[in-house]
């Protein structure tokens, strides 16, 4: 990956990379964001997860909370892919050695792979089982995944400092 | 506070406190692992009281009724605050003395207790008589300045904890 290693240089010697990393109050303030954008992401996901899996939210129908909560998982994305493209660009050669950092963008690319098979598959035929307490196995599995690989994606990123 | 002091002092001597600041092997990455369940209590903390909050301010969820939205995402809070506690009280015991003497974790404990009395306060008095305002768009005057507040302050809270961390960790060597 020598292509990536040298990107990586590159990047953190850009104006961009230098003066969030030369900065006292750059980094730590965009770090602030970027945890504000994790509110914005993992619980609007955490919501619609709790409802794929049946264990919370059943009252509303799937398509409602679906609806309802999704733009602001995709404002949060936003939120944490600009912050985050900021952080990374202040150290990116730090990062690209990072165990942490690499499991965390693994596991961000799986949380999306997920999302697509889910509304893909189950999500298809949703008004089928729209109202349903308990929705099919498919959508569980979906539900619980993304639970698991946001919680994960939180542990790791905490992780990039400490490694 | 000398009290507290002395509870700080013997904070950091218990197996606890050894465990978070992570000196042996097996505890190494123990004080990160719980700082992230931490950062994941304030999802369901700030998350639950800021999707009640902006319901209140007309700015969202306005299809469904206030208490309707209070009923599923209060409890939701609750277990936030708790998760922020236990977390919070692993944190504090890998540098309890430290953190005595910081200002940040002073300024970020007298937001809380504001936080809290605001909340508290907020459904003992003003939520009371929601079925007057329970579907209308706006809250009244009141439960919207409870609203403001309480998403300024969760915010807040978050940003100086991140303070603390930053500045907890430059006396570590």
């Amino acid at each position: 990956m020598h292509a990536l290693w040298a990107i990586c240089q590159w990047l953190e010697h850009t104006g961009l990379g230098t003066t969030v990393r030369v900065s006292a109050w750059m980094f730590p303030t965009i770090e602030v964001v970027h945890i504000f954008g994790v509110v914005l992401l993992v619980g609007s996901t955490t919501v619609l997860d709790l409802r794929l899996t049946g264990l919370a939210f059943r009252e509303d129908s799937v398509v409602k909370l679906a609806t309802r909560f999704l733009p602001w998982t995709w404002t949060g994305f936003a939120l944490m892919a600009i912050t985050g493209f900021l952080l990374f660009a202040s150290e990116s050669s730090k990062m690209y050695d990072n165990v942490a950092f690499r499991i965390k963008i693994l596991m961000i690319v799986l949380a999306g792979v997920n999302a697509l098979v889910f509304h893909t598959l189950a999500y298809r035929k949703v008004e089928t089982w729209n109202e349903a307490t308990a929705p099919p196995i498919g959508a569980k599995l979906a539900g619980l995944f993304s639970l698991l690989l946001w919680f994960g994606i939180a542990i790791a990123g905490r992780m990039i400092a400490y490694l | 506070m000398h009290a507290f002091l002395t509870f700080c002092h013997w904070l950091d001597a218990t197996a606890v406190g050894q465990a978070m600041r992570g000196t042996e092997p097996q505890y190494t990455y123990l004080f990160p692992v719980i700082e992230a369940f931490h950062i994941l209590g304030i999802v369901l903390l700030a998350g639950s009281t800021s999707i009640l909050a902006l319901r209140m301010l007309g700015v969202a969820f306005c299809e469904d009724r206030v208490s309707k939205l209070s009923r599923q995402f209060l409890p939701w809070a609750w277990v936030g605050f708790g998760a922020q506690l236990v977390t919070g009280f692993f944190l504090l015991a890998a540098e309890a003395v430290k953190s005595y003497h910081n200002t940040a974790f002073w300024i970020k404990m007298a937001l809380i207790v504001l936080a809290s009395v605001n909340i508290l306060v907020f459904y003992q008095t003003i939520y009371r008589r929601v079925e007057a305002w329970d579907e209308a768009r706006f809250a009244p005057i009141a439960a919207r300045a409870y609203a403001v507040s309480s998403i300024l302050l969760w915010f807040a809270i978050t940003a100086v904890g991140r303070w603390l961390n930053s500045s907890i960790q430059s006396y570590v060597g």
